[in-house]
């Protein structure tokens, strides 16, 4: 029982800190709203650790199986029944650490970050709101309490992106966020209906037991993942229906530290992971997230690439991340997807944070042509700032490099020209974050004289979470170290049971690593030197020869125009979807409405003249009605007698 | 004797509010309308969830008793009738805030509009089932048409024609079946249980399923019956307007329940589909036009328009899904429609546009209107967790069951649903003050107690459906064992 | 019988009382003699009698018709508080003529020998002749009054002509012989009498103004005094129903198959074209006209569809309609006096425009009269009008009801025109009072309305 409260305990936290700070929003003094909000996603990752703890001592005595806490039955339709459950599991595990751990330290760092803003209360119970809903989804024993949180922290970005709600552009990066991700919601619903009719209930338990008994290839398992995937693409911004994720960098940036990078968007993986026995029913659909995982990792790389707004350059990076997360998912290493979820969390997150630090002592400011020489000034945040570029660049031996590595090897079991598609990917991945470093911290500052003796170091409650995350960045790699380097690869132990349904239905797929250590030490060497590589270019274009990007008058090169300008992919979806779609609203409105009102109004018209042809009948002349009448006496006699009915 | 009073309560308490007249009108109505709610919470709370129909009552009436007075509420009757007794009072209270003109009779008239309301939800005999039906038609035409808006005469004289036009084929076909009826005694019966019983032909299937589906897809309405709706929703005086789309479209979707699918199941087999079909157009249809309209009020009668079409559509899918769903819809939408309608109706009168691009930044000076416009917007959209999700979620499991492709069309309706609502709370309430909405007053006292049981049903539907979704349950069971 | 004996000594008593200096005996007298009429016939109830040589039959159904017609009258002439002051008026003869075109009425209501029928038609069709014209300076009224005596003697004639084919072919003017004659002729009669029934059927239907005999009634209904014309639209139309219905029912039942094609169609042809004319028409009182000719049309559903229903049907619908009738034309005679008084048109639709707050009684006595006609639920006009569908689709008459049902739609068009004009458009300020015996009958007519809406099986158990 005390497992139960305890779990209870872990979404309730957040959602007690949000009511109290939405409903008194205005009411509660500024100094005790931070402590409030605060406290709940601190006080969570308290009861995950308690939790975390009690699992795996039960697993050490074999006990591996997730915990089920059933609270009420939700939505009850005959035989079919959803209740609102939660299922710790080791997946769950894994996702509450990251939500939690991370959610805390960006809850901490927006206190410092957003305490002069008007709407700090407002602000800080929408993080709370948002933790509550991502708990939700991590925690639910089934799809539709997934969905329940997948919605949920679709509306906090919504309200979050769209926070500074008197810039219209802003709202309507909020608005695109949430429609694009309800394009993907629609995808996950529809699967989950398809789950419903294949298996009758929608609970991971009872699906993935029955779900082991399909062939593989089947095709109601395959159109079910093919749905999930949908979804699964909208909230992880993969193509086509990323572009939010960039516009999204109009929220603030702990949002976009926590939302848009860290946690939200890693919900679709985290699907995906979950529901792994049915992708590993289902290769084909496999094989299309691989080809969308490659091309949206390679995609977004190629435009971080030319970007000059701090924050954008990150967002198309996370775009590239969580392509290559569902590149590992894709060739069937869900270990490696989640690892690479988990680094990814602690390393972007501090980019973002750090980005938030610089973009703070800036006074808001975020294109890095303005920035330059910053180290100085800040040296805390380039410090932590540089860990995490390493770490993200894949270089040995911080974090991103294992989980990338990880990813890179399964992909090079699978197929040798997607590894080679990724390892491109990952020196562009390089190169962009070095050239981000670069122009910001190194040289000499090009912003205004104002700016400059304004620029500060940041609070120490935003600069302990970027030490704690820079710790992280640096170790988070050693969770899961491969045997070749003499690691024990704990993470895969650890997540070992979720996939035990996987191994049981394609037993082949999960063999162990036919790579020889050798052919393991050449895939790392060639990654990480190519990361280097990458660094030394953007060195040699951005220190030694001081090369600044243009402003944006300049005409540019053609390659880099298309670069520049995100492949005109937003201009494109405005002319194939979103301008079609006004004409036919407007279409339906002027001329469809005026056909089907024209119809009934026909109607009553055409009666109308009817009745005005019939009214010429009444002439008035006595000699036409004794006519009349004398020719319908006629016509009566004559159909009566001469015609045979 | 439950459903005697409540059929008869609203009756009395308009025929007071006449008499008194003045100005106590309104506090009378609110207060009959109140001890109405209490009669139909009453029934909600002792109501045994199982298929019969209970609190009944039975009178011979016509024809030596083989028309009944007789009246009760079952499973598929009792959340409408909660509806009803739920918003009639925050109906009231929300014309608070107007002086409406010759007001004893304005609130007369919402109190009858009540009965007949009531009548059609509780109603045990076809033919008064047809009655209350048509009845309900005259009390909401003389409110549409008597405080509506310029164009009003012509608008509400199109709904009032077209409306009627539709029932009557209603009433040919129920005059037929009641002839049908122990054609060897010669003695028959309109009771619609009676009706349940007849062995109709696969012709007279298909007659009588169109003649019923004219009928109420007019009512609801369903593509393409629908070109009064928009306009008669803008043009009517918003409490009216709230009857109309939050009662009264339920009128359709309720009698496709009670009468076409247990009385013609051959014919919705073979052509539900078709049902469905037009429905779906409907919701897609509805939903773009919504998308860019600029005056608020018609954008959300295109909005009611597209959710109905789900409503529609589920049912005619003949999976315990769709009709349990539609049942817990047709309440949340009554719910998120009325608070909709009232957020226009403040956003208007105060700023003295409807239209959305002279508003803007309205949440500066009004967190509360703010929060309860979010709540109801939530529910709207269908986010899980409150009341729009659960009965959008089993009516889109309902149609996606009958037929994937048109579930998946169906399904649209979450994607443009976000579309246009959010760009209506965007355009109201985000971007920038305009000389209208500067200095806006947030909402008051008596506009808050309208909201705040809106909202508190929004989150309670959402959070524990099974509370509704356990009372329909055996009925609906009932319904479809039936059926097949 | 009773009734026939008191009416027709009334009349006379009548017209000795015009002698009299004082007028305002007159109505009350009238209206006193038309109760004790009315009383008078119940005496008679439930024994059936036949009279007069066998050539007349009081039955129930006969008594109820007839005091239908009694009621209609009762109302008209309590309404006719005007003739008493106007200077040109002739009280006395018009009350009188009133009473004997009544003694018509009943006749054909309960003849059971052609020959009846027959005098019954030109006692009540001579009647009205005198009394469309009896507006003697009105150039309209004279025009109607001869136009309806020129084609109302053309189609006597025909119905003569008929009676007589009859009488060739069953050697008798009884009804009961002429049924005899049929059942033995095993389903071969001869030729005169399918000539014979169709000739009478015909001139009848001119009677009740079916279409296409019916061009006589617009310009005669428009022309005429209103009050006649409310006496008009009402008894002559329901003594020539009951008439219509005692031909059919007792002489025809078993040639059925024979004449029910022709009836339905001129059925679907009176439905069509009153109803569609209506709509176009912008006189209340000539609307009123198409009206009444488009409810001829559903009252001949009743006689289409011969069977068990009809009688009830018929007797209740003749009910509702002339109630409803009576009310609004007694509206219109009100209104269109002040109107024509303030130099506006005083029988167009906007007349009415804003009489809800002119004299918000009228314009709910006028409003729930269009509701009843236009046969919306709660009013006594909707179970007129199921009765008639009832009947219907007891035979299997589906085709015709749909039309009926279409038209019905077409109908509430026009009659919600004038509660539109009512209480949705705006009128002059004046208020608009009435005397409060005629306001006591609007009442009356309006609760009888209502309550046979409520409860249409009030007088059930007499039939």
């Amino acid at each position: 029982m005390q497992t139960d409260l305890l779990i209870l305990l872990i979404p309730l936290l957040p959602l007690i800190g949000f009511i109290i700070n939405g409903i008194g929003f205005r009411k509660v003094p500024t100094g005790l709203v931070g402590i409030i909000a605060a406290a709940g996603p601190l006080a969570a990752f308290a009861c995950v650790l308690l939790v975390f703890d009690g699992f795996t001592t039960i697993s050490e005595l074999g006990k591996t199986a997730p915990v089920r806490t059933v609270l009420f039955d939700w939505i009850t339709v005959g035989h079919f029944n959803i209740p609102f459950s939660f299922q710790i599991d080791q997946l769950s595990l894994i996702m509450l650490l990251i939500v939690t751990g991370v959610g805390s330290l960006i809850h901490i760092y927006s206190i410092g970050y957003m305490k002069h803003d008007d709407g700090y209360g407002k602000f800080m119970a929408f993080l709370n709101l948002f933790l509550f809903f991502m708990l939700l989804l991590v925690m639910g024993s089934n799809y539709v309490v997934m969905f329940i949180g997948w919605e949920g922290v679709g509306l906090c970005s919504y309200l979050l992106i769209g926070f500074w709600n008197k810039n219209t552009s802003y709202n309507n990066a909020a608005r695109k966020a949430f429609v694009m991700n309800r394009i993907g919601d629609l995808g996950f619903l529809l699967g989950i209906f398809m789950i419903m009719g294949a298996f009758g209930s929608v609970e991971y338990v009872d699906v993935f037991e029955q779900a082991a008994g399909f062939p593989i290839g089947d095709p109601t398992v395959v159109a079910i993942t093919m749905l999930l995937f949908v979804g699964a693409m909208g909230k992880s911004a993969q193509i086509p229906l990323y572009t939010w994720l960039p516009d999204a960098m109009a929220g603030p940036t702990p949002v976009s530290a926590l939302i848009h990078a860290a946690t939200m968007v890693t919900a679709g993986i985290y699907m995906v992971v979950r529901s792994n026995v049915l992708y590993t029913l289902s290769p084909i659909t496999l094989e299309i997230m691989g080809g969308i995982a490659i091309a949206t990792a390679l995609l977004a790389a190629s435009i971080g690439l030319v970007q000059n707004d701090i924050k954008k350059v990150l967002a198309y990076s996370t775009v590239s991340q969580l392509g290559y997360m569902f590149l590992g998912l894709s060739v069937m290493g869900y270990t490696s997807g989640m690892f690479h979820v988990m680094t990814h969390a602690f390393f972007k997150a501090l980019l973002f944070l750090g980005a938030g630090s610089v973009i703070h002592a800036m006074a808001d400011e975020q294109d890095i042509r303005k920035m330059g020489g910053l180290r100085k000034y800040l040296p805390i945040t380039y410090w932590t700032f540089l860990i995490a570029t390493i770490a993200i660049s894949g270089i040995p031996p911080f974090a991103g490099f294992f989980s990338k590595d990880e990813i890179l090897m399964h992909v090079y079991e699978h197929n040798k020209l997607l590894w080679v598609l990724g390892v491109i990917g990952s020196a562009m991945t390089s190169f962009y974050m070095f050239r981000l470093l670069f122009l910001t911290f190194f040289g000499r500052f090009r912003g205004t004289e104002h700016t400059r003796e304004h620029l500060h170091e940041s609070p120490a409650s935003m600069t302990i979470p970027l030490l704690v995350l820079a710790v992280l960045s640096v170790i988070g790699g050693f969770f899961n170290v491969p045997e070749a380097l003499g690691g024990s690869a704990s993470l895969a132990e650890f997540l070992d049971p979720i996939f035990e349904l996987s191994r049981k239905v394609s037993p082949h797929s999960f063999d162990e690593t036919l790579l020889t250590h050798s052919e393991e030490f050449m895939l790392m060497g060639i990654s990480s030197g190519v990361a280097i590589l990458a660094l030394v270019v953007a060195y040699v274009m951005y220190i030694q020869r001081v090369n600044l990007p243009e402003a944006d008058t300049v005409e540019r090169p053609v390659v880099e125009k298309v670069l520049y300008n995100k492949y005109y992919i937003d201009e494109l979806y405005e002319n194939i979807i979103v301008k079609p779609t006004r004409g036919l609203s407007d279409a339906f409105y002027s001329f469809g409405e005026f056909i089907i009102d024209g119809v009934v109004n026909g109607t009553g018209w055409a009666v109308k003249q009817t009745s005005g042809q019939l009214r010429r009948l009444q002439t008035g002349s006595i000699g036409f009605y004794v006519f009349a009448m004398v020719a319908s006496i006629a016509v009566i006699l004559w159909l009566r007698f001469f015609i045979k009915l | 004797m439950l459903t005697l009073s409540i059929l008869l309560f609203p009756i009395l308490a308009a025929l007071l509010v006449l008499a008194v007249g003045g100005k106590q009108a309104k506090q009378i109505a609110f207060a009959g309308a109140l001890v109405e709610l209490a009669l139909s919470g009453y029934a909600f709370l002792n109501f045994v969830p199982d298929a019969t129909s209970q609190f009944s009552f039975d009178y011979p009436w016509i024809f030596a008793g083989s028309i009944r007075f007789s009246a009760g509420i079952d499973g598929v009757s009792l959340l409408l009738v909660v509806l009803t007794g739920l918003l009639t009072p925050l109906i009231i209270l929300s014309a608070f805030r107007h002086t409406y003109e010759r007001p004893a009779v304005f609130y007369s008239l919402i109190l009858f509009m009540q009965a007949a309301l009531m009548g059609v939800f509780t109603a045990r005999d076809a033919f008064l089932f047809y009655l209350y039906f048509e009845a309900a038609l005259i009390p909401i035409y003389f409110l549409a048409a008597s405080w509506g808006g310029e164009n009003r005469i012509a608008v509400t004289f199109k709904f009032f024609v077209y409306t009627i036009f539709g029932s009557l084929f209603m009433l040919v076909a129920l005059v037929y079946l009641y002839f049908q009826t122990s054609p060897a005694t010669g003695i028959h019966s309109s009771a619609i249980t009676d009706l349940y019983n007849l062995k109709l032909s696969a012709t007279e299937q298909t007659w009588i399923f169109w003649a019923f589906f004219i009928a109420f897809a007019i009512k609801m309405p369903v593509f393409p019956f629908h070109t009064w709706q928009p306009d008669t929703y803008v043009e009517s005086p918003t409490p009216a307007t709230m009857l109309l789309a939050g009662i009264m479209l339920k009128m359709g979707v309720y009698g496709v329940i009670r009468l076409l699918l247990p009385i013609v199941p051959e014919g919705v087999d073979r052509w539900g589909t078709t049902a469905i079909v037009l429905s779906v157009i409907g919701i897609v249809y509805g939903a773009l036009i919504a998308i860019r309209q600029r005056d608020i009020k018609r954008l959300i009668a295109y909005s009611s328009f597209s959710h109905v079409g789900l409503m529609a559509a589920g049912v005619f899918s003949q999976t315990s899904y769709g009709i349990q769903g539609a049942l817990v819809q047709m309440l949340a939408h009554g719910i998120n429609v009325v608070g909709m309608f009232f957020v226009a109706d403040i956003i208007a009168s105060r700023t003295n546009t409807r239209l959305l691009d002279q508003m803007g930044g309205i949440t500066r000076y009004t967190p509360k209107l703010t929060v309860f416009f979010m709540i109801l917007l939530l529910g709207s959209v269908a986010l899980p967790l409150t009341n729009g999700f659960v009965g959008e979620f089993l009516l889109l499991a309902g149609v996606f069951e009958h037929n994937n492709i048109l579930g998946g069309v169906a399904g649209l309706t979450i994607i443009f649903g976000a579309v246009y609502m959010l760009r209506l709370f965007q355009k109201a309430m985000f971007g920038k003050t305009t000389d209208l909405t500067t200095g806006f007053n947030d909402v008051s006292g008596s506009e808050s107690w309208v909201f705040i049981p809106l909202c508190f049903m929004v989150f309670w539907i959402g959070l524990v459906p099974n509370s509704f979704l356990k009372l329909t349950e055996p009925a609906v069971t009932n319904l479809l064992q039936f059926i097949k | 019988m009773l009734s026939i004996v008191l009416l027709s000594v009334f009349g006379i008593v009548l017209l000795y009382l015009g002698f009299l200096k004082s007028r305002a005996v007159l109505l009350p007298a009238t209206l006193l003699f038309i109760l004790l009429a009315l009383g008078a016939g119940f005496l008679e109830w439930n024994k059936s009698y036949l009279y007069f040589g066998d050539m007349l039959l009081i039955s129930n159904v006969a008594i109820l018709f007839t005091s239908i017609v009694l009621v209609s009258a009762f109302m008209v002439v309590s309404l006719s508080g005007d003739f008493l002051t106007d200077e040109s008026a002739q009280p006395a003869e018009y009350y009188a003529i009133l009473l004997f075109s009544i003694v018509g009425a009943i006749m054909m209501i309960s003849y059971e020998n052609l020959i009846m029928l027959f005098v019954g038609v030109e006692i009540l069709s001579v009647s009205m002749y005198i009394l469309t014209g009896s507006d003697k300076r009105n150039l309209r009224s004279n025009e109607a009054a001869l136009k309806y005596f020129l084609m109302g003697a053309f189609a006597t004639g025909i119905m003569l002509f008929g009676m007589a084919l009859l009488y060739g072919a069953a050697g008798s003017f009884t009804l009961t012989d002429i049924k005899g004659y049929i059942a033995l002729s095993h389903g071969r009669p001869s030729l005169l009498l399918y000539l014979g029934v169709l000739m009478v059927l015909i001139g009848m239907l001119f009677k009740v103004s079916a279409a296409p005999f019916h061009f006589w009634t617009p310009d005669v209904y428009e022309g005429a005094p209103t009050l006649f014309t409310a006496f008009m639209s009402t008894v002559v139309k329901t003594a020539g129903f009951a008439a219509l219905l005692q031909l059919l029912s007792v002489a025809f039942s078993a040639i059925y198959g024979f004449w029910w094609i022709t009836l339905a169609v001129i059925t679907g042809l009176t439905l069509l074209v009153g109803n569609l004319t209506a709509a176009y028409q912008e006189s209340f009182k000539r609307m009123m006209a198409y009206s009444s000719i488009s409810h001829a049309g559903y009252l001949l559903i009743g006689l289409a569809a011969l069977g068990q229903q009809s009688k009830q049907a018929l007797v209740f619908y003749s009910l509702a309609y002339s109630v409803a009738t009576i009310a609004a034309f007694g509206i219109l005679l009100v209104v269109s006096k002040q109107r024509i008084a303030n130099g506006q048109p005083g029988d167009t639709y906007t007349a009415f425009n804003g009489l809800s707050r002119q004299n918000p009684l009228l314009a709910f006595i006028l409003a729930v009269s269009m509701l009843s006609l236009a046969g919306i639920p709660l009013t006594a006009g909707f179970w007129g009008k199921f009765m008639i569908f009832s009947a219907a689709v007891d035979k299997g008459m589906v085709w015709i009801l749909v039309l009926a049902v279409l038209m019905s739609a077409v109908g509430i068009y026009y009659y919600f025109r004038v509660v539109i004009a009512m209480y949705f458009r705006e009128g002059s300020s004046t208020q608009i009072q009435v005397a409060p015996f005629y306001r006591f009958v609007l009442i009356a007519a309006t609760v009888l309305t209502i309550v046979l809406g409520l409860i249409p099986g009030l007088f059930q158990n007499l039939i």
